[in-house]
């Protein structure tokens, strides 16, 4: 059973909608990343399972309990902010303490000096203490516990953040952001960090981020979100090899796919006018998007292929290079993005003219709605380019 | 452009020169007038306070420290100088503490934030003069609708104004409405500083009561704001006089006496320019002295960002 469940949630900022019945569960000790561009509601999704913000209709399901109604202490969870959000007129030691003193102290036990007065308050204390110390040493903080936040590195801080989170070990863990603020060296070494950290306690996770790097690296299983609903969930490899969605297309992967016009004709999807890639399975709209992932594409003799692009622009990436190419006779199209081996042995001069060959099994085909197209690619190379050269004219 | 198609080196201090003839023109308005206005005349006051000078005299004559041995004699400094410290001592922390109860409370409140905010205010900006005489009806012993309601639930007609032992607190509830208000402004102020944030993880941390909310996030981020708003009001408290001049001047027997009125009536009722500028002086340097503690605490409590 699902350690967390959303059931058909939806909300709305003054009639906008933000979030349009979410559906999604995570299993329990799941590490699922919701991922999307700025403003797809993914943040607001995650104050919701939170309890910070309410939802207008829908159900939370924490271990097979609605929580809909219980404010955010009721529901054991731990949530990391993009700003870290550190308490800071609190020591580090102060702000681990803080969830512990909340939870296990009354409201008399913590008023100032009954920690002094009373025996059973000091030994609780001692716990926290003790706590405390644990989870410092956990993410290596034990040195800084008497500092204030302020006299931390940015890193540091990412780290009490975590830390204050873990401090209580909730049954659900929120993480929003929490790497953006950090520069690239360290955010990919924190990456691994949550990731080992994560694994090791076993607490179900959720983690919101913009980053499709970071939900591709640390994710069980990834939800794209797009304009407040999820498009398509699945692991990474799923994600990027079946992308469902156009959008979800775009957005995960580097470099950006692709993208080429097509169209279909007679129940046959042509590419760029030149190419045809197979039969649809279903009657589609007659005009479509077809993409391609940078090393899907091949480069051949320009004489040998139907579709032909001018060198403009090489990125030397180190482990590979990514070609830039204007579709010839299209130069309205993006260019096409090509990876190949940096020591391929080839004209890199702009303008160099190349063949490009598309291979119709790679094809990713989207109709006008932007979900994915099925189709029946088409085996034989020596028909698609046969007698096609012609009909150009697009 | 390249570094060589710079001016020559040996120009660059002389445009600097310029720069700088430039910025002490701009400056030069207000260095004259405060030198004018505040330096000069505080001058004056200082020399003026060893002297025995009269308003109106011709004769001038240096009285060495004379003013200032009669001042600590004086039982009228000393009653006023009492008055405006239980003046003070009321007002302050009553008016810090209502107009950070209503800040917090009109924030926190979607409903009418902006009626409630005005009508707090109103009282900074109003003319003193003209509301002190609706308060003298709102408080007049026989018409006044104060002692009406009092007559309706039971108690007596007060006579707020005249009786020695009211008309001070009567004058430093009148300071707390008339304080409280700019309190209120500069601590909305500094709550719009705290990030939104900290009480997200306050209440995800256990800590969504008000009451809890408050102490742990909102008092301890106010930090900094409360010393200014504490000095700044306590530095308008110490020189009221509108109030105490347009309501009861000075009393009955000098029982709302304070320092300016003080000073005010020894200099123009009496015409002892020389022992008003005396008091005066002593006044200055108390100011002062609050100055520099406030700019010690700032510079202690700026801690935070």
């Amino acid at each position: 059973m699902a350690f967390l469940e959303l059931r058909n949630l939806s909300k709305s900022f003054d009639s906008t909608p933000v979030l349009r019945s979410i559906d999604l569960s995570v299993d329990e000790g799941e590490f699922v990343a919701v991922v999307g561009p700025s403003g797809c509601g993914k943040s607001t999704l995650l104050r919701i399972i939170a309890g910070l913000e309410a939802h207008e209709a829908g159900e939370i399901l924490i271990s097979g309990v609605r929580v809909d109604a219980l404010p955010p202490k009721a529901r054991d969870i731990a949530m990391v902010f993009q700003s870290y959000a550190l308490y800071p007129h609190m020591t580090v030691a102060q702000n681990l303490a803080f969830p512990l003193v909340m939870r296990d102290l009354s409201r008399l036990e913590r008023l100032p000096l009954v920690r002094r007065l009373n025996h059973r308050v000091a030994a609780k204390y001692r716990d926290i203490r003790a706590t405390i110390e644990e989870t410092a040493a956990l993410v290596e903080l034990s040195s800084l516990l008497e500092r204030k936040p302020k006299q931390l590195s940015g890193g540091q801080q990412q780290r009490v953040a975590l830390a204050r989170a873990l401090v209580r070990q909730p049954s659900l863990f929120l993480l929003d952001e929490p790497l953006s603020n950090l520069d690239a060296a360290l955010r990919a070494s924190t990456r691994t960090e949550i990731v080992e950290l994560q694994r090791r306690l076993g607490v179900t996770t959720v983690y919101v981020t913009h980053d499709q790097t970071e939900a591709m690296t640390m994710a069980r299983r990834i939800a794209v979100m797009m304009d407040g609903k999820i498009v398509q969930m699945g692991q990474a490899e799923e994600i990027y090899r079946l992308p469902n969605d156009l959008r979800v297309a775009q957005f995960i992967g580097m470099p950006q796919m692709t993208l080429l016009p097509g169209d279909v004709r007679g129940g046959v999807i042509w590419v760029a006018g030149a190419q045809t890639l197979g039969r649809v399975a279903k009657p589609a709209s007659p005009r479509v998007t077809v993409g391609y992932r940078a090393e899907d594409i091949k480069l051949a003799d320009g004489s040998t292929t139907s579709l032909t692009g001018i060198l403009r622009h090489v990125e030397f990436l180190g482990s590979e290079a990514l070609i830039h190419l204007e579709l010839t006779g299209l130069p309205e199209v993006a260019p096409l993005i090509v990876r190949v081996a940096p020591d391929t042995p080839m004209d890199l001069a702009p303008g160099t003219v190349y063949g490009i060959a598309l291979d119709p099994r790679n094809a990713h085909v989207f109709g006008a709605d932007g979900r994915r197209l099925d189709f029946e690619p088409l085996a034989h190379a020596a028909t698609m380019s046969a007698g096609v050269v012609g009909g150009n004219g697009a | 452009m390249t570094a060589d198609a710079l001016p020559a080196n040996s120009l660059v201090p002389s445009s600097r020169r310029s720069q700088a003839g430039i910025a002490w023109l701009f400056v030069a308005p207000l260095l004259i007038g405060l030198f004018l206005f505040l330096l000069l005349p505080s001058l004056g006051v200082v020399i003026l306070s060893f002297s025995d000078w009269k308003l109106g005299e011709k004769n001038i004559a240096f009285y060495g420290l004379a003013n200032y041995m009669e001042l600590f004699t004086d039982p009228v400094f000393w009653n006023s100088a009492t008055n405006t410290a239980l003046y003070c001592l009321f007002v302050t922390p009553i008016s810090v503490a209502l107009g950070v109860w209503l800040a917090v409370l009109i924030e926190s409140s979607r409903l009418g934030r902006v009626f409630f905010r005005s009508a707090c205010f109103l009282p900074v900006v109003s003319t003193t003069v003209a509301m002190a005489i609706v308060w003298e009806f709102l408080l007049h012993p026989t018409l006044g609708p104060v002692n009406a309601l009092l007559v309706l639930i039971g108690i007596p007609a007060q006579r707020f104004l005249s009786d020695a032992a009211l008309v001070l607190p009567t004058l430093a509830a009148y300071g707390i409405w008339e304080n409280a208000g700019y309190v209120m402004v500069l601590v909305m102020a500094g709550l719009k500083t705290i990030p939104s944030d900290l009480y997200s993880a306050a209440s995800v941390d256990g800590a969504d009561r008000p009451w809890e909310r408050f102490w742990t996030i909102t008092w301890p981020m106010l930090g900094p704001t409360m010393v200014f708003v504490v000095i700044i009001i306590l530095l308008r408290v110490v020189r009221v006089f509108e109030t105490v001049a347009a309501l009861t001047q000075g009393g009955p027997h000098r029982a709302s006496e304070v320092i300016l009125y003080t000073i005010y009536l020894e200099g123009f009722n009496y015409f002892r320019i020389g022992y008003a500028s005396a008091l005066t002086v002593v006044f200055l340097l108390v100011m002062l002295i609050l100055m520099l503690i406030k700019f010690r605490l700032l510079d202690r409590a700026a801690h935070y960002q």
